[in-house]
């Protein structure tokens, strides 16, 4: 069975789902848990008959099958609920990989994040890099460069490099003192993304190509600001029985804890939100308690930790129903506290960009702690004066 | 005469396992499917879900309407009564004869009911079959105590003790042992899992069972006596203490059996074009050893391989047995027992545990070591990525080098880094 992906042979997303997802459909017992907590449309209009069968063959899905294949946003809720420890989640991508035709919202997001984008969209891309020059400082000197030299630590903020979120990162390490290389751009995608859409082919490629890029840096600690690289890096980890440790800025910052200012972040009351990728796939929903708790605490949401809600990004809004439970989530927060803070930048982008009608403050971990250390900057000058 | 290529008695999981590979061979040959329960095929292992409300008889069905609808597949509702292994048939109890060239017996078992006097009386039941889900759902619906008792406290009877309570009756538990679920929990774990019974109003008679059932004017239940002289009221009298083999069709054929129906690596029973799959199989190995497997996982996966060697015998496939893997679900804390999690010889054998509780899960994990490698667990609590370490114990991985145990056993520790180490 998995042999085959164990032994020797090239390790491809394809060849992993066929043996974890078909060679284990038997498992199934058909409880229909999987269905009942899944979040999307259509999902209530499924039996998991229709979608097992769906698993059996190798046409392209049709009808609600693929439709509710699109919907799937991935957040992998199926899983932990499933009795026998089935992977719903991943019977669903392995089906989504099986889809031909992908709505125009999934292809937009690949335009340039594909191994070998067209040239419209790398002359986009250029025009992206030079209109935000200036922002980049020093990180213009590393995007999509191959010409990184051997280090200890690796801050590998991927195609975010362009967020602002990852350039407080940066400013938070150079307080750190820290020496460290950085790796970025649209060529040193994680592939997470793609792979999320069912395009495992695409994301073989990215993943690859990410690993030699590590290999020749040779990092011991690889610091990302983003849950899907933070994936992708342990699957690299994984699949090469690489050395290095993947860190998400959440642990990293909680490492340096001591030599982080001791203040608090807001007067404002705090609502967490967990991220699937870190606190349900990854379970490390302690790590950014304990740092919430140094910045002063926070409110748990009524579904947390491995019973959070998805920020529903990753099925790049084909479910129309995305906008509404977004908004039940925001009043979740609401309901216990004054502003939102996400350990992952993908739920932060959603929950800040796409609702920001809602009236709700929105914080990423990196702009805690480098409004923290800002704060405390502050005071000392302050004191001097 | 007219032959059917496959004939398969049993329409259960291994059935449909075989019939669903059988199809999917691109050609032109005929399937008969014939069980006696009408309502097959179904998700017998999930009856629990009708009891909690959960799912309806209809997402129950494992079926698609294509399945039953393709034209090579013909499925009859009668019992098989006789296997003709002379003259390659079977016959119904309608009397009609059906001959087949290959045949796949995937009778499964049914549920063994202990001899207690009133046994019989309407009200007490076992739980195999939808139909026996049905009356369970009703009694607990209809009764006037509004509470059911459960003789047997393996698996299926802590499932159904829990059930019912969702579904909203009154429950006590008989176990004939000092503990609950033996075949899978240590000591610790079913301290933890009694607590969670306790906490949610499950009365449990440890070393205790009946020793009459009681009817009423009606002649149905109306309680029971307990082995320690109790009289308690109940509406229901469910027995969960076990199943039995379905293996009484195969014997008066002359095939081989023991507990089950004698196979070889390969499914194939003592005459060459008959197979068996499922629950009532004995697998006997290359080095002789006996296998029962009661799992509704394996039941499918030797219902697929039988069904591929019955058709291509030239190069036939064994049924991997693998490690062992069995699961339930205690008030949302999963549990599962992998490979050899209770270890009976312990040299060499390192054990590492986990035991901590939050305010909404107790996570209780036990995990055995030999040899640099994981030869068994139990976990309780939040899953522990089975699929992945299934895998892990049936191929025997070694540790790599840059991993220790104590991280192996950590919450969230990535189980593929093992799987993909060997490459
Ligand atoms: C309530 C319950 C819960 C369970 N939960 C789990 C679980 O969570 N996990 C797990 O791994 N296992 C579970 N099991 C066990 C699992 O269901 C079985 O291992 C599995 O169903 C075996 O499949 P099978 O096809 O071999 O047999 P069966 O499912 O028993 O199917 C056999 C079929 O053959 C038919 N048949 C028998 N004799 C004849 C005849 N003479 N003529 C015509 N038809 C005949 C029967 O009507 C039946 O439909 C559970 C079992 C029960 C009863
Ligand atoms: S991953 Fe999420 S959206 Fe996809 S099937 Fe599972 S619960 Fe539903
Ligand atoms: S929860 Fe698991 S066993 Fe139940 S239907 Fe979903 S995948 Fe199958």
């Amino acid at each position: 069975m998995v042999e085959e992906i164990v032994k020797d042979q090239k390790f491809t997303y394809g060849l992993e789902l066929q043996k974890l997802v078909v060679d284990e459909l038997s498992n199934c017992i058909g409880c229909n848990e999987c269905m009942r907590v899944c979040p999307v449309s259509k999902s209530t209009d499924l039996t998991i008959a229709l979608l097992n069968e769906a698993l059996t063959n190798e046409d392209e899905p049709k009808g609600i099958v693929k439709e509710f294949a699109l919907n799937c946003c991935q957040c992998g809720r199926c899983v932990p609920v499933c009795p026998p420890g089935v992977r719903r989640d991943l019977m669903v991508l392995y089906t989504k990989s099986k889809i031909k035709s992908y709505p125009s919202s999934y292809s937009a997001y690949v335009r340039l994040k594909q191994p070998d984008p067209p040239a419209a969209a790398r002359a986009i891309y250029a025009l992206k890099k030079k209109t935000m020059k200036k922002a980049l400082g020093r990180l213009n000197d590393v995007i999509d460069t191959d010409d990184l030299g051997e280090a200890e630590l690796l801050f590998y903020p991927g195609c975010y490099i362009f967020n602002e979120v990852c350039h407080k990162t940066v400013a938070i390490m150079e307080y750190l003192g820290e020496d460290f290389e950085i790796m970025g751009g649209y060529t040193k995608c994680c592939g997470w993304p793609q792979y999320l859409q069912g395009r495992l082919e695409m994301a073989d490629v990215f993943l690859e190509r990410l690993w030699k890029c590590i290999s020749k840096i040779n990092p011991k600690r690889i610091i990302t600001t983003c849950a899907e690289c933070y994936a992708a890096l342990r699957k690299i980890k994984a699949v090469y029985n690489a050395d290095f440790i993947p860190l998400t800025t959440t642990e990293y910052f909680l490492q340096n804890v001591d030599r982080l200012p001791i203040v608090k972040f807001t007067d404002k009351k705090i609502g967490f939100h967990d991220s699937c990728h870190i606190s349900r796939k990854y379970r490390e929903d302690e790590t950014p308690r304990k740092l919430l708790e140094h910045f002063g605490g926070y409110h748990e949401l009524d579904n947390n930790k491995s019973n959070t809600k998805c920020c529903f990004y990753y099925n790049f809004e084909n479910d129309p129903e995305n906008h509404n439970h977004r908004k039940e989530r925001i009043q979740e927060v609401k309901d216990v506290a004054d502003v939102m803070v996400s350990d992952c930048i993908t739920c932060y982008e959603v929950f800040k960009d796409k609702m920001g009608d809602e009236g709700l403050e929105v914080f990423d971990f990196n702009e805690m702690v480098f409004h923290c250390i800002q704060l405390e900057e502050k005071k000392k000058t302050e004191g001097e004066n | 005469m007219k032959i059917i290529d496959y004939v398969i008695i049993g329409a259960g999981q291994a059935g449909f396992f075989a019939g669903q590979t059988l199809l999917k061979q691109e050609n032109k040959t005929k399937i008969t499917i014939i069980d006696e329960d009408l309502d097959s095929f179904y998700y017998r292992a999930s009856l629990k879900y009708m009891v909690k409300k959960r799912v309806g008889e209809k997402e129950l069905i494992g079926t698609t309407q294509s399945f039953f609808k393709n034209k090579r597949i013909n499925k009859i509702a009668q019992k098989v009564s006789v296997i003709n292994p002379s003259d390659n048939s079977v016959i119904l109890g309608d009397n009609t004869i059906i001959h087949y060239k290959k045949l796949l017996i995937a009778t499964g078992g049914y549920s063994y009911i202990p001899q207690i006097p009133g046994s019989e009386i309407e009200g007490v039941y076992p739980q195999r079959t939808l139909e026996d889900t049905r009356r369970i759902c009703e009694i607990a619906d209809r009764g006037k105590f509004k509470k059911c008792l459960i003789l047997g406290a393996g698996v299926l009877g802590t499932e159904l003790a829990e059930s019912l309570v969702e579904r909203g009756v009154k429950v006590e538990l008989f176990s004939n042992r000092n503990t609950l679920v033996p075949r899978m929990l240590d000591s610790r774990a079913a301290e933890i899992v009694a607590d969670l019974f306790k906490k949610n109003g499950v009365k449990i008679h440890y070393e205790a069972s009946f020793s009459k059932i009681l009817e009423d004017e009606n002649k149905k239940v109306r309680g029971v006596e307990t082995t320690k002289g109790e009289i308690i009221d109940c509406d229901g009298v469910f027995i969960c203490t076990g199943m039995k083999r379905n293996i009484e069709l195969a014997k008066n054929a002359g095939l081989n059996v023991e507990r089950g129906i004698l196979t070889n690596n390969f499914l194939q029973t003592s005459e060459p074009n008959i197979f068996a799959a499922g629950d009532v199989v004995e697998i006997v190995d290359d080095k002789q050893s006996h296998h029962l497997i009661d799992l509704w996982g394996p039941a499918g996966d030797m219902g697929k391989i039988a069904a591929q060697n019955m058709m291509d015998n030239s190069n036939p496939i064994p049924y991997n047995i693998g490690a062992f893997h069995a699961y339930t679900i205690f008030w949302k804390h999963n549990c599962h027992v992998l490979g050899d999690f209770a270890p009976k010889d312990l040299t060499g054998v390192e054990t590492l545990t986990y035991d901590q509780k939050s305010s909404t899960t107790h996570n209780y994990y036990k995990m055995h070591f030999k040899d640099n490698r994981i030869i068994g667990i139990l976990s309780l609590g939040e899953a522990r990525d089975p699929i992945h370490l299934q895998h892990i114990i049936s191929e025997q991985l070694s540790i790599p080098p840059n991993i220790s145990k104590k991280e192996i056993i950590e919450r969230g520790f990535d189980y593929e880094r093992i799987l993909y180490a060997k490459r």
